[in-house]
């Protein structure tokens, strides 16, 4: 996919996919959108960024990504336990919506990253 | 007549005739994928209310579409999108141990 | 603090997954791994302790969010899923116990996934809403189709993707007869559904009921959707096989108690389901009567087994339903403890096929549990399968057909499971009597099958632990009957029975031994049953039933 068409047009689209998906996860608790839906465009503009231009150099940042990941679950149930300790129930609404939003678009994006890159990996090792 | 519940239940019955006839194992997944969207169209036009607005409260709204369809479907599409990727891996898997795509030849 | 136990039982097990994969990323100590997993699978005996003094004063109710009552999630405490979270936690904690020894390589992910299944399972049991429990049944699944993947790699990835596919296709079943409900009532809350069912039209309860029915019998493995079971959990590995059998399975009959008991006001549908559940337990036995390796043995016994259960809960009576519940527990323990005997047989042996195993007395331990486990599946009188299967088989006297099949079924467990003590532990075969090196499993090995076995003597000897405490509460809650049945230890009409069944399954055995071309020609038949056919079966099986339920009604 390295024609120079395909080249051109893909750096023309990235930084507008990128502001559209950010976009639509920061409006996402009162317009549609939200966590995953920005975070699946978001991901969507960086595999287009592999899909053109190749994916190797991108390999070694799979441990960090998985970090990500993690921390944002463990992000996401402090923000529950923080219900829980001012004296509520669990997961109320303590004004954090916004918040839970942007752990899961980050969440969602690492995921969908990595999945590409790990099926690339077994793509290039053959 | 076509309406969002009868589309719904035809996408619903074509995906699992998908499932049952199928012998390529990628075709069996896309099937799957068309019986879950089937359920989600039934699902989000069973609580349309002719007439009515988006879920969002703006001043001077009255009567919207019933928000809660909506929200148990973005969960069902995530999880949706999470059984086709495993699926997906393990057929990858199953093609470099086996080299075809067909359940029944792999011995 | 107290008030927030449901929620914190339910996090713990995230937690932990979290930190054992931040770990495993970081750095390679195993030791660090397993503290942690042990620490998070201990916790919950105290949470468990603390519920059970709050349960004493009526059913536990904490939504989350703190919304009332008709917009809310709620978690959902009654006597019934406080049983089956006790027989969760023991068995999981038991199973990770023998896993350390049993699983060397890419512990941290296996560690991970595991955690990830028992908190889905939790999940499962403590929710109140139907679409929650869709939820955490997709959580527990998905990491079951990984989970079985650590076995023995060609044989295990088929059998996940088969899983994979039919049991999504359980799940969008499920979905939609949600789906139904929802339009039709607008609720989805079990309590309140319960009270709104008997509004819709009969028309459309025979279709939501169609669809629970299918959904439902996938997850439970009744016998046209039953085709996932044997292949996955036999190339499992053994703690996974141990927990996949006997806690996963059980979450389909448990959804299905929920939601029979949501009032349906379809006629004979006691019947039609008790037809099913007998024809699962027959067909179960006939299953692992003509097969030769031992884990695909016990997952055939695991769908008779649920056929029983089937049966009870059918019934629909008092003894009915409580010697369901009672045998879910029971066969929760005694099926861990047969997956973990062979287990320990296949891990000192290297081999499934019982021809070639030839043990002898050279394992002691293993010998004793699994004769512990043996006598406690086939009915014999002071181990507890004893109590739950006596108590079923009472309940449905005024069926004798149904009665009469159950009895056959119990003839043919015991033959099944002498043939893999004749075969495996008895009988040395002769190219082997060389080598006679075999030792007895690992300690961390031995000590979760020993207190496996003891539970199993103790439930048998004290029904009344569980019984009183437990399950004749939550009985009385789903059935209104009455609910004072007084179990003695011994009665003299159902031990002579038990040992008359004993004798038959002996003489079966031998039945079996001498003929064994017969039985190689049936396997085969069995195992030309694709993929496609048994789908088609099963759709086929249901339309038949919503046919049936719609000319009786």
């Amino acid at each position: 996919m390295t024609s120079r068409i395909v080249r051109t047009v893909a750096r023309v689209l990235i930084p507008f996919i990128f502001l559209f998906g950010v976009y639509i996860i920061i409006y996402g608790h009162i317009s549609p959108g939200g966590g995953f839906q920005g975070g699946v465009i978001l991901a969507m503009g960086v595999i287009l960024i592999f899909v053109v231009y190749g994916g190797e150099k991108m390999q070694k940042y799979v441990p960090h990504l998985s970090i990500i990941e993690i921390l944002g679950v463990a992000f996401f149930v402090f923000i529950g336990i923080l219900g829980i300790v001012s004296g509520r129930q669990f997961f109320s609404n303590l004004g954090t919506i916004w918040i839970l939003n942007i752990i899961i678009a980050s969440k969602v994006f690492a995921g969908l990253v990595i999945l590409y890159l790990l099926l690339l990996r077994g793509e290039l090792a053959k | 007549m076509i309406n969002g519940l009868n589309i719904g239940i035809i996408l619903f019955l074509i995906g699992l005739y998908g499932v049952i006839t199928n012998k390529n194992l990628i075709k069996v997944v896309m099937s799957l994928s068309i019986l879950g969207n089937g359920i989600v169209l039934f699902f989000i036009s069973s609580g349309y209310v002719k007439g009515s607005f988006p879920p969002i409260i703006n001043p001077g709204v009255e009567n919207i579409v019933d928000p809660v369809p909506q929200a148990l479907m973005l969960t069902m599409i995530v999880i949706n999108l999470c059984v086709t990727a495993l699926a997906l891996t393990i057929i990858v898997r199953l093609h470099k141990e086996f080299g075809t795509l067909d359940l029944e030849e792999m011995k | 603090m107290i008030e927030h136990t449901p929620i914190i039982l339910l996090v713990t097990p995230l937690l932990a997954a979290l930190i054992v994969s931040i770990i495993s990323l970081v750095s390679k100590t195993k030791s660090i791994q397993k503290i942690i997993t042990f620490i998070s699978l201990c916790l919950p005996f105290f949470y468990l302790s603390i519920l059970f003094q709050e349960l004493s004063g009526g059913v536990i109710e904490y939504s989350i969010g703190g919304w009332t009552k008709p917009y809310a999630i709620t978690l959902v405490i009654d006597e019934l899923s406080f049983a089956l979270i006790l027989i969760t936690s023991i068995v999981t904690f038991f199973c990770f116990i023998y896993s350390t020894k049993c699983m060397k390589e890419n512990s941290g992910k296996f560690y991970f996934f595991f955690l990830i299944m028992v908190m889905g399972l939790y999940g499962i049991f403590l929710s109140g809403d139907i679409f929650n429990i869709y939820v955490f049944f997709e959580l527990t699944v998905i990491s079951s189709y990984i989970l079985i993947t650590f076995g023995d790699e060609r044989a295990s990835l088929k059998a996940s993707i088969k899983y994979l596919i039919i049991g999504s296709i359980a799940s969008l079943f499920f979905l939609f007869g949600v789906g139904l409900l929802y339009a039709e009532t607008g609720l989805l809350d079990i309590e309140q559904l319960s009270k709104n069912i008997h509004l819709i039209d009969s028309q459309t309860q025979i279709i939501i009921f169609t669809l629970f029915l299918g959904a439902v019998g996938i997850k439970a493995a009744i016998i046209p959707f039953h085709t996932w079971l044997v292949d996955a959990h036999s190339t499992a590995p053994s703690p996974v096989s141990a927990v996949l059998s006997g806690i996963t399975v059980k979450t389909g009959v448990y959804i299905f108690i929920r939601v029979f008991s949501l009032g349906f006001t379809l006629q004979n549908l006691n019947e039609i389901i008790m037809v099913l559940g007998a024809i699962t337990a027959f067909g179960g036995v006939i299953g692992a009567l003509i097969e030769w390796d031992i884990k695909r043995i016990i997952a055939y016994h695991t769908i008779s087994q649920i056929g029983f259960i089937v049966v009870g809960i059918g019934a629909f009576s008092t003894m009915g339903i409580a010697g369901g519940i009672y045998h879910i527990v029971n066969h929760a323990i005694f099926k861990g403890l047969l997956f973990l005997c062979a287990g320990s047989i296949i891990y000192t042996t290297g081999t499934r096929d019982i021809r070639e195993h030839g043990i002898g007395k050279t394992m002691p331990v293993t010998l004793i549990t699994y004769i512990i486990a043996v006598l406690a599946i086939s009915g014999v009188t002071p181990f507890n399968g004893s109590v739950s299967k006596s108590l079923i088989e009472s309940s449905v006297l005024n069926y004798p057909i149904i009665w009469l099949i159950l009895i056959f079924t119990s003839i043919g467990t015991v033959a099944s499971f002498s043939k893999i003590l004749y075969y495996s532990f008895m009988k040395v075969p002769k190219k082997y009597k060389s080598q006679q090196k075999y030792q007895e499993a690992p300690f961390s090995m031995q000590l979760p099958m020993i207190v496996l076995a003891l539970l199993c003597i103790l439930l048998g000897i004290l029904p009344g632990l569980w019984l009183d405490n437990l399950i004749l509460p939550a009985t009385s809650s789903l059935v209104a009957g009455n609910s004072n049945i007084h179990i003695t230890l011994i009665k003299p009409l159902y031990v002579l029975k038990e040992w008359i069944i004993v004798l038959f399954g002996i003489i079966l055995l031998k039945v079996i031994i001498t003929r064994s071309r017969d039985i190689d020609k049936l396997r085969e038949l069995i195992s030309k049953f694709k993929l496609n056919i048994s789908l088609f079966l099963m759709i086929v099986t249901l339309v038949i039933v919503s046919i049936i339920l719609g000319a009786l009604n």
